[in-house]
């Protein structure tokens, strides 16, 4: 079944692209629809993995993030080109 | 003329009527004495300096004009060179020239207001540029809970990209700056920006921008009031925040901007508080979710525990039970009442024979067999066979039937003679 292995794979990569604020908004949608109640539990286990999926990338989103301070430079060539900002001491 | 105006307007108004003297000094009093001293800004048109010394001017704005003179004694401590069109805020007290019947200002101090015109351009400028709909608020962007690159357009050696780096950093915010250097006051400046800002679009790496630098006067700031930088603020691609200056301060950018901070450090203040606030909402919706399903899973078993009991009541083992019980039950009440029909049976069965016992025919059955023994004794002594034994015999033919008479034999028929011990053939000769 190549068919559905594909779109998985089309769906994960969009899902992956999602950027952090679609996917929060997507999963707190998500959540408040499981709040009510008297979602079917079969339907409720089918919000939640699709919520634990959007969570793991917000949660991965904020994980992976690292401060870098970097600025823009311009090359002889007129290119641009990033080094890194040098910062006064932090005290 | 007093005596004229009576006889012509005889109506007891002569006490209202003053000379234009004592009128135009009663203005002046009202005046000299009602006004004090002030400050007024306008624009110096009319100038006319006299071989006195004295200067005179006219100061006006768009809407009225006022008469102004400037003496010699005080023309010689300005500073500022008086011309026509300069902008300028002068000191003085109003007066009355009574010769003349004109009021005007005696200037005692004259400065130029560069502020105030760059005030009007700001004010005008943004009446524009707001009528145009740049500043509208449907027009403003939320901010990315999560920027992950996040543009600052300033001068990287000011205080304003020190102090955004190190509050987000001691915020202990992540993701990544780039400072987009530009220089950000005097002439230029604008420019600068503007072309940083298209590099930012063309890079398309950034979630967010910053615009701004640290504080400084109205001069130092006006980059960020001049309109094409305003107009590049207003349509970045990417949201955009202004922080210009210090929290008084207020520029055209900050209006064509999603979001004005109040300075730098605000600006970083602002973008960490939204990371901060976004880890929470993952947190708040990762808990939420989780309990949502552990209260479903919980509301689940429990129906499953009670549908189970309520199952296993209507199961074909319980019904079974419950069939063993009931056929007990029934074979017991069964029993129960056929050893109680027996019983009645038996009783009704002694009670017959006894009554039966007592109307027993018994003695009339040894009478009736003793008349029948003594029947039978005489049938024996009548039957054939004590004949036989008193030494008789009987004849008889072939068909067993007695015969009694000669007559009845032929000759040559076959006959049998029984005796008490038995039978002989014979043939009649």
């Amino acid at each position: 079944m190549p068919a559905p292995h594909r779109n998985v794979a089309d769906v994960e990569a969009k899902e992956s692209k999602l950027s952090f604020e679609t996917a929060l908004g997507k999963l707190e949608t998500i959540v408040e629809s499981m709040e009510s109640g008297d979602v079917p539990l079969a339907e409720l286990l089918a919000k939640f993995e699709e919520g634990s999926k959007l969570l793991k990338i917000c949660e991965a989103r904020l994980k992976d993030a690292e401060l870098k301070i970097e600025q823009l430079k311009r090359l002889k060539d007129g290119k641009p080109a990033l080094e890194k900002f040098e910062t006064a001491r932090d005290e | 003329m007093k005596t004229r105006e009576k006889t012509l307007f005889d109506d007891g108004a002569t006490s209202a009527v003053e000379s234009v003297s004592e009128f135009t000094r009663r203005v002046k009093t009202l005046l000299e004495s009602g006004i004090r001293p002030g400050w007024v800004r306008g624009e110096i048109s009319n100038l006319r300096a006299q071989a006195s010394g004295h200067v005179y001017f006219s100061l006006k704005d768009a809407g009225a004009q006022l008469s102004a003179v400037l003496f010699r004694g005080d023309a010689a401590r300005q500073s500022v060179k008086l011309r026509d069109g300069a902008q300028v805020v002068v000191y003085g007290e109003v007066s009355v020239y009574e010769a003349r019947g004109q009021y005007q200002l005696i200037v005692r101090a004259v400065i130029e207001d560069g502020v105030g015109k760059l005030q009007r351009e700001f004010e005008a400028l943004k009446a524009r540029l707001a009528a145009e709909g740049l500043f509208a608020a449907e027009k403003k962007r939320a901010l990315p809970a999560l920027p992950q690159t996040v543009g600052f357009i300033t001068s990287p050696t000011g205080a304003a990209a020190q102090d955004f780096v190190r509050i987000l950093k001691r915020r202990d915010w992540r993701g990544r700056v780039i400072i987009l250097p530009a220089k950000v006051q005097g002439e230029g400046a604008a420019a600068e920006m503007i072309a940083m800002l298209k590099l930012a679009e063309e890079l398309a790496i950034f979630d967010l921008l910053v615009i701004g630098r640290g504080g400084g006067s109205i001069e130092d700031l006006w980059a960020f009031n001049e309109e094409l930088l305003v107009r590049a603020v207003a349509a970045s691609a990417v949201p955009i925040i202004s922080a210009v200056g210090h929290e008084i301060d207020f520029t055209l950018c900050d209006f064509a901007a999603d979001v004005r901070a109040e300075t730098p450090s605000a600006a970083a203040e602002l973008i960490s508080s939204e990371f901060v606030a976004g880890v929470e909402r993952v947190e708040r919706a990762s808990e939420t979710m989780h309990s949502a399903l552990q209260d479903a899973v919980v509301r689940a078993a429990e129906r499953l525990d009670h549908a189970r009991s309520r199952l296993r009541l209507l199961s074909p083992d319980a019904q079974i039970e419950q069939g063993f019980l009931r056929l007990d039950d029934l074979s017991n009440r069964l029993w129960a009442a056929l050893r109680s029909d027996v019983q009645t049976r038996q009783g009704q069965l002694a009670d017959a024979r006894a009554a039966l016992a007592r109307v027993s025919p018994e003695t009339r059955v040894q009478l009736e067999s003793h008349r029948l023994l003594s029947l039978w004794k005489r049938l024996q002594a009548a039957s054939p066979a004590s004949v036989l034994n008193r030494g008789f015999a009987i004849v008889r033919d072939e068909q067993g039937m007695p015969v009694q008479k000669k007559a009845a034999v032929r000759k040559g028929q076959r006959l049998v003679n029984q005796f008490a011990d038995g039978e002989v053939r014979v043939t009649a000769d």
